[in-house]
């Protein structure tokens, strides 16, 4: 009996921490992919470091909730979602880069960082 | 043997020590810290100020020294709204200070004479030296003045600004546009593949444009370019058309192509005139931008091939050329990406990774890059592009298939409009990213 709870209650437990675990759309087993902690530092081009900026275009997107990122994510891939580059970047990453990617922004702090000393 | 090397093996003998001898892990052997690894920067732009800050983040055992001449540093990003008055000087401007106060990285500025490979020391000219065990590289371009015949940085600094590193130059071009005469004539010479900020010369010529609408109604804007296409042409044109009557005998503004005579071999500053193939033109305002090569420190360091770029592993961005050392932005030929800032600040922030993933002994990073560009065509007309890279199986660094592009031409009225709009914040978080 143990044995059949356990993987369920381990498929639970998956399921809250990174909502979307797909079969990854572009990558074949084995394949390494980069780590959400590198891909998001590219994202702190635009949405500031740890996803902390607040600005009236680009969201912050520390403590996004996760099911609300894989869906904005998704929404940009299929052309669903109107934006003025994501579409064109959410196209380059598998849906396991995403969980990823939103399991690593929704356990960071939602406070926005201090931008003082950039002007 | 690199230092990281040394680092690892000296790790694994203490291992395997403590392993045949049966001792657990408590002799202060093992306690005892290998020194510091000692990661200088040369070169305090985009690249490397961003690799400053990133190294110190991700390597909080690591010491980040960064040099550079200058303690403040103006961004060619948003210089071309400087040069029509859209901003002042004061947006372009940044400095260190933050990166060093917050992120302990400490600053040493000025004159670098050379690097000791031998004692892995940076030769400052005032007789300092530096020791490092990693050097990092981030020179950005020089520009070839004598890839345009009569053209030189004398000339640049006083008739014919190039304004291709911002800041004085900005403001000399800002001055000279507001000195044009009603119904004059502004050229711009672009220049030849490859070179910094692909679309900056068309970003300009359109901010210039736009200027002439508002200031000097009759003036015109001229680019003379040496290739037949250019980033972002599409989407670029169409806003030409809608904006400043591009292809019309009204035009605003034109281009002429190497195909129609673009090509400009040669300069007079006395005459302000230009020797383009199809013909000789008088300017107003004559802005050369020359070819360009890596930084004047990549040559003297002997990191440029014949040329003068350098070559690095792509998915590392160790020199091919010098150990021990990484060059990133502008100077290293990076496969697909462009020599933009955002490009640089891509790359750095992989070398902060590999650095880690070598002190940790683990497996390299797989490497993922990204770049993104809002030009103006006007003050409220943005266009971009965007790509996300990957290294391929070749080493090369190439655009994640099926993603990226430019903006497309469309009728949605709203679109370039947002455009300009993030290409404002864009600037903002950029710049926060970078220096703060």
């Amino acid at each position: 009996m143990q044995t059949r709870v356990f993987p369920l209650v381990l498929a639970a437990a998956l399921a809250v921490a990174s909502p979307a675990v797909w079969t990854p759309a572009g990558a074949a087993d084995g394949d390494r992919r980069p780590t959400p902690d590198l891909i998001a530092q590219n994202c702190a081009t635009c949405h500031g470091m740890d996803g902390r900026v607040f600005t009236e275009a680009m969201p912050a997107l520390a403590g996004m909730d996760p099911e609300d990122f894989v869906a904005a994510m998704r929404a940009f891939r299929d052309d669903r979602r109107p934006g003025t580059i994501m579409d064109r970047i959410a196209k380059a990453f598998t849906e396991d880069d995403v969980a990823a990617l939103a399991a690593h922004y929704a356990a960071l702090p939602a406070d926005p960082l201090p931008q003082e000393a950039h002007r | 043997m690199s230092p990281n090397s040394l680092i690892l093996s000296r790790r694994r003998l203490l291992a395997g020590a403590a392993a045949t001898t049966g001792l657990a892990l408590a002799a202060p052997v093992v306690r005892a810290q290998p020194a510091r690894h000692r990661v200088v920067i040369l070169g305090g732009g985009i690249g490397g100020t961003t690799a400053a800050k990133y190294i110190a983040l991700t390597n909080p055992g690591v010491s980040v020294t960064l040099i550079d001449r200058d303690r403040t540093y103006y961004t060619c990003p948003r210089s071309n709204d400087v040069i029509v008055g859209v901003h002042d000087m004061r947006t372009i401007t940044f400095t260190h200070d933050a990166v060093m106060s917050r992120y302990g990285v400490t600053g040493v500025f000025g004159e670098i004479v050379g690097v000791d490979r031998d004692r892995r020391q940076v030769a400052m000219a005032d007789g300092t030296r530096v020791p490092y065990d990693r050097l990092i590289v981030s020179p950005g371009v020089d520009l070839v003045y004598d890839s345009v015949w009569g053209y030189s940085e004398e000339v640049a600094d006083t008739v014919m600004p190039h304004g291709w590193h911002a800041g004085r130059q900005t403001e000399l071009l800002r001055d000279q546009l507001k000195a044009v005469p009603q119904g004059g004539r502004v050229i711009i010479v672009a220049p030849p593949n490859p070179y910094r900020c692909p679309p900056g010369p068309y970003e300009r010529a359109s901010m210039m444009a736009e200027w002439m609408q508002h200031h000097n109604p009759t003036g015109k804007v001229l680019i003379l370019d040496p290739k037949n296409a250019f980033t972002k042409d599409g989407p670029f044109k169409a806003g030409w058309e809608r904006l400043y009557g591009f292809g019309t005998d009204k035009a605003v503004l034109e281009w002429i192509p190497a195909a129609e005579g673009g090509l400009v071999s040669a300069v007079e500053p006395g005459t302000m005139t230009v020797e383009a193939a199809g013909g000789r033109i008088r300017g107003d305002l004559v802005n050369v931008i020359p070819a360009m090569r890596a930084g004047r420190l990549a040559g003297t360091l002997g990191l440029t091939n014949g040329d003068g770029w350098c070559p690095v592993d792509q998915s590392t961005f160790r020199s091919d050329l010098a150990e021990d050392t990484h060059v990133i932005g502008d100077a290293c030929i990076a496969g697909a990406m462009p020599k933009s800032g955002y490009a640089a600040n891509s790359q750095a922030k992989l070398v902060a990774h590999v650095i880690r993933a070598e002190l940790a002994g683990e497996p390299l990073p797989v490497p993922t890059f990204a770049n993104a560009c809002y030009s103006l065509v006007g003050e409220s007309y943005g266009v971009s592009i965007a790509s996300i890279y990957e290294v391929d199986p070749a080493g090369e660094i190439v655009n994640v298939a099926g993603s990226g592009g430019v903006s497309p031409v469309d009728d949605a009225p709203n679109r370039p409009v947002l455009e300009a709009v993030y290409q404002k914040n864009w600037h903002r978080t950029f710049a926060a990213d970078v220096f703060s």
